[in-house]
C-alpha cells in the first residue's frame, strides 16, 4: 500500500479489517439507494408529509413561485399550479403512482417475462415458435398506439395503464432472457446436469436461473426508468391518471402552458423524474458487478 | 467379463439447412455413420480421432443427451437410445460423465458440495445426513479436502475443478463413466496427476471408461482397448498394445508414427499425412480414407471396406490390412 504523507496510517490484519469495516459512504451505491428509499418512504407517508390537499387550491393563490423566489411564501415551499394547488403536496402523492407503477411494471412483467424466456429458450421446438411469435407481434404494435387503443376502450385510469405497460413490457424480457437460456441449454454444465439426473425444472431453476440473474436485474432497472417514464407519457398525453389526481408525467403535462412565466411546474417534476431514473440505473449497474460471485471477495460471504 | 454397454451400428446425422420456412432441399452432414462397439465391466475403451471425426457426439448419444439417427445403444440388454428423460432416470445412476473443460463443466453458483451432492438428490431414499457422507468420501477419493465443499468452483484451480467433476461423476457409483477428453484442458504436470487418479478409482472401484482423447499416447496409458475413428467410423480397433505395435490400418499407423518418442534421439523420420479430413458434407465415395491414403488402389474409390476380425481381437477397415501385418 502507498505511504502518503500526512495521513494516519492504519495497519489492520486482514481478517480483523474484514470484519470490522466500517460503513463508509460511497457515492455509486449509496446515493441512488438512498434516493430510492426516499421516493418509497415518500410514496407510503404521503398524506402524513403532505401539507397541503393534492387535489385542491384556491385561486388566490395560483401559480405562486417557489419559497426561496421573492414573491414566494414558506406555505407553498415549491410554489403553486394554475389552479392554486401545491406543487410540493402534488409531487408527495405523484411519487404514489409512480412506485405502483414500478412495483407492476418491473416486477409482474420481470416475472412473466422470465418464466416465458426460460421456458421458450430451453424447449426450443413448437414452444418457442409460438411464444416468440408473439413477442414479435406484440414488440411490431408501436406501444402508444397499444395504449391509445386499450385505454380508449376501456377509459383512463391507472388500471389500465398498468395492463398497457404489462402487456408491452413482459416481451422484452422473454426476448432476453430466451437468448440467454438458448445459450446456457447447452452449455456443459446443464449437460452434465441432465447426466445427473435432473428433471427440466430443476435444471432452469438451479442451473440457467442463477446465470440469467445478472441479465435479469440489469434489464430490470433499466425497464424502472422506461416504465415511469412510460408511464409518465401515457398522463402527460391525457391517457393516464385522470388530472385532479396527481402524476409526474401529468404535472409536466399540466405546466407546459406556463413554462414561460411559471418554470416551477414543469422543472421540478421534471428533476424527481431524472433523479428517480439515473438512480434506478445507476443502481443496476452496481448491482451487476456485485452480484456476480465471480468478482466477490474469495471466502468473503 | 460382463458386457455393460454395447453399441450397434449407430448413426447420428445434423441438419445442415433446412431451406426457407422448412421449404426445400434438406441437408444433412452424418456425423457418426455405423459405430458398433461394446465395453466390459472393469474396462477403458479408448477412442481417438482427429476433431470432427464423431467421437464427442458419439459420447453424448451413449449419454442420452443427443437422440441417435440410427442404430442402437444398449446398456446391459436393455435399449436406452431416444428414450425420454424421464425413463432414463434409472440409467442416469449407471453412467456418468466429465467433460474437456472443466470452467465450463461446474455451474458457477452452486458451491462444490452441491455439485458433487446433486445426482444423490435422485438416488431414492437417500437422507440428507446420507448424502453429506457421501459427498465427503468421494471428495476425500479424489483428494480434495472435504473442509472445501462450501466453496464456490471459481475459487479452484482447473486441475482441482476436474478432480471436483469427476468427484461429481463418482457420487453416484456408477458401472460406466464417459470421459470426453477429460485432461486436454490441464496442463501437462496436472495431466499426469489426473490421468492416476483416474487410473486409481479404476482399480479400486472396477468401474469401466469409455475414454475419448485425440492425444494417443495419453490413450495408450489409459485403455485396454482402442478404437480409432475416421469421418464418423470407427476403422479399427483392438486391444491397446496391439494396436501401438502392429497396427492394421493405414490411418491408425500413421497416428502410431506420430506419436513423439520418449527421446529425442529415437526420433524417426516421419511421413506425416498430407491434406486435411474431407467435409462429413461430401464423404468421398468408397473407403472415407482414400483421399489421404498411402496405400490407395482403385478398388478403395469405389468400395466401401467392412470392419473385419484380422487378428483375433483386432478389427481393421481396410481392404489390404493383411499387407500391414
Amino acid at each position: 500500500m502507498a505511504v502518503t504523507t500526512g495521513e494516519r496510517e492504519q495497519v489492520v490484519p486482514a481478517e480483523l479489517g474484514r470484519k470490522k469495516r466500517r460503513f463508509r459512504p460511497r457515492l455509486i451505491p449509496h446515493v441512488p439507494i438512498a434516493i430510492l428509499v426516499i421516493v418509497v418512504a415518500v410514496a407510503i407517508l404521503a398524506p402524513l408529509l403532505a401539507p397541503h390537499d393534492p387535489a385542491r387550491g384556491t385561486l388566490v393563490d395560483s401559480l405562486l413561485p417557489p419559497a426561496w423566489d421573492a414573491d414566494g411564501t414558506i406555505e407553498y415551499p415549491l410554489g403553486t399550479d394554475a389552479n392554486g394547488r401545491d406543487v410540493l403536496s402534488r409531487l408527495i402523492y405523484g411519487t404514489r403512482i409512480s412506485a405502483i407503477v414500478v412495483v407492476f411494471g418491473v416486477i409482474l412483467t420481470g416475472l412473466i417475462g422470465t418464466a416465458v424466456g426460460l421456458l421458450a429458450g430451453y424447449f426450443g421446438g413448437v414452444w418457442d415458435a409460438i411464444l416468440m411469435r408473439l413477442v414479435d407481434t406484440i414488440l411490431s404494435i408501436p406501444p402508444v398506439l397499444l395504449a391509445l387503443a386499450i385505454i380508449g376502450a376501456l377509459g383512463a385510469s391507472l388500471q389500465n395503464v398498468l395492463l398497457v405497460i404489462v402487456i408491452t413490457a413482459w416481451v422484452g424480457y422473454a426476448r432476453i432472457i430466451r437468448a440467454e437460456a438458448l445459450r446456457l441449454r447447452n452449455a456443459d454444465h446443464v449437460l452434465l446436469a441432465r447426466v445427473g439426473g435432473c428433471g427440466w425444472f430443476r435444471i432452469l431453476r438451479v442451473h440457467i436461473f442463477p446465470n440469467v440473474v445478472n441479465t435479469l436485474v440489469v434489464y430490470a432497472t433499466l425497464t424502472i426508468a422506461t416504465v415511469v417514464i412510460y408511464e409518465a407519457s401515457l398522463s402527460f398525453l391525457g391517457l393516464g391518471v385522470r388530472p385532479p389526481d396527481a402524476s409526474w408525467g401529468g404535472m409536466i403535462s399540466e405546466g407546459r402552458g406556463h413554462m414561460n412565466t411559471a418554470w416551477w411546474l414543469t422543472v421540478i417534476p421534471g428533476i424527481a423524474l431524472l433523479l428517480l431514473c439515473v438512480s434506478a440505473n445507476l443502481l443496476g449497474d452496481w448491482l451487476r458487478d456485485r452480484l456476480d460471485p465471480r468478482l466477490r471477495n474469495v471466502g468473503g460471504s | 467379463m460382463t458386457e455393460l454397454l454395447k453399441v450397434e451400428n449407430l448413426q447420428k446425422h445434423f441438419p445442415v439447412s433446412s431451406g426457407f420456412l422448412g421449404i426445400g432441399k434438406k441437408r444433412t452432414v452424418a456425423a457418426v455413420s455405423g459405430v458398433s462397439f461394446v465395453i466390459h465391466e472393469g474396462e477403458t475403451l479408448g477412442i481417438v480421432g482427429e476433431s470432427g471425426s464423431g467421437k464427442t457426439t458419439v459420447s453424448k448419444v451413449v449419454l442420452g443427451l443427443e437422440e441417435p439417427t440410427g442404430g442402437s445403444v444398449q446398456w446391459q440388454g436393455t435399449e436406452v437410445a431416444g428414450e425420454s428423460e424421464r425413463r432414463l432416470r434409472w440409467f442416469r445412476q449407471s453412467v456418468q460423465a466429465v467433460f474437456q473443460d472443466p470452467f465450463s463443466a461446474l455451474s458457477p453458483r452452486q458451491r462444490v458440495g452441491d455439485i458433487i451432492g446433486e445426482p444423490l438428490l435422485f438416488v431414492p431414499g437417500m437422507k440428507k445426513r446420507d448424502r453429506e457422507q457421501r459427498v465427503e468420501e468421494v471428495m476425500e477419493q479424489v483428494g480434495i479436502s472435504p473442509a472445501l465443499r462450501k466453496r464456490f468452483p471459481h475459487e479452484f484451480s482447473g486441475g482441482q475443478r476436474q478432480r471436483v467433476a469427476i468427484a461429481r461423476a463418482l457420487t453416484v457409483k456408477p458401472k460406466l463413466i464417459i470421459l470426453d477428453e477429460p485432461v486436454s484442458a490441464l496442463d501437462l504436470s496436472i495431466r499426469a496427476q489426473v490421468l492416476n487418479l483416474l487410473k486409481d478409482l479404476q482399480e479400486t472401484l472396477g468401474v469401466s471408461f469409455l475414454f475419448i482423447a485425440h492425444d494417443l499416447s495419453v490413450v495408450e496409458y489409459m485403455s485396454h482397448r482402442v478404437a480409432v475413428m475416421y469421418l464418423g467410423k470407427i476403422v479399427e480397433i483392438a486391444p491397446a498394445d496391439e494396436l501401438y505395435k502392429r497396427a492394421t490400418h493405414p490411418y491408425s499407423k500413421a497416428l502410431v508414427a506420430a506419436i513423439p518418442p520418449r527421446h529425442p534421439a529415437e526420433a524417426k523420420p516421419v511421413q506425416p499425412l498430407q491434406g486435411e479430413i474431407p467435409s462429413p458434407l461430401n464423404p468421398p465415395p468408397g473407403c472415407a480414407f482414400s483421399t489421404r491414403c498411402p496405400m490407395v488402389e482403385d478398388r478403395c474409390r469405389s468400395e466401401e471396406p467392412e470392419l473385419r476380425e484380422v487378428r483375433p481381437g483386432q478389427f481393421s477397415a481396410c481392404h489390404f490390412a493383411e499387407r500391414l501385418l
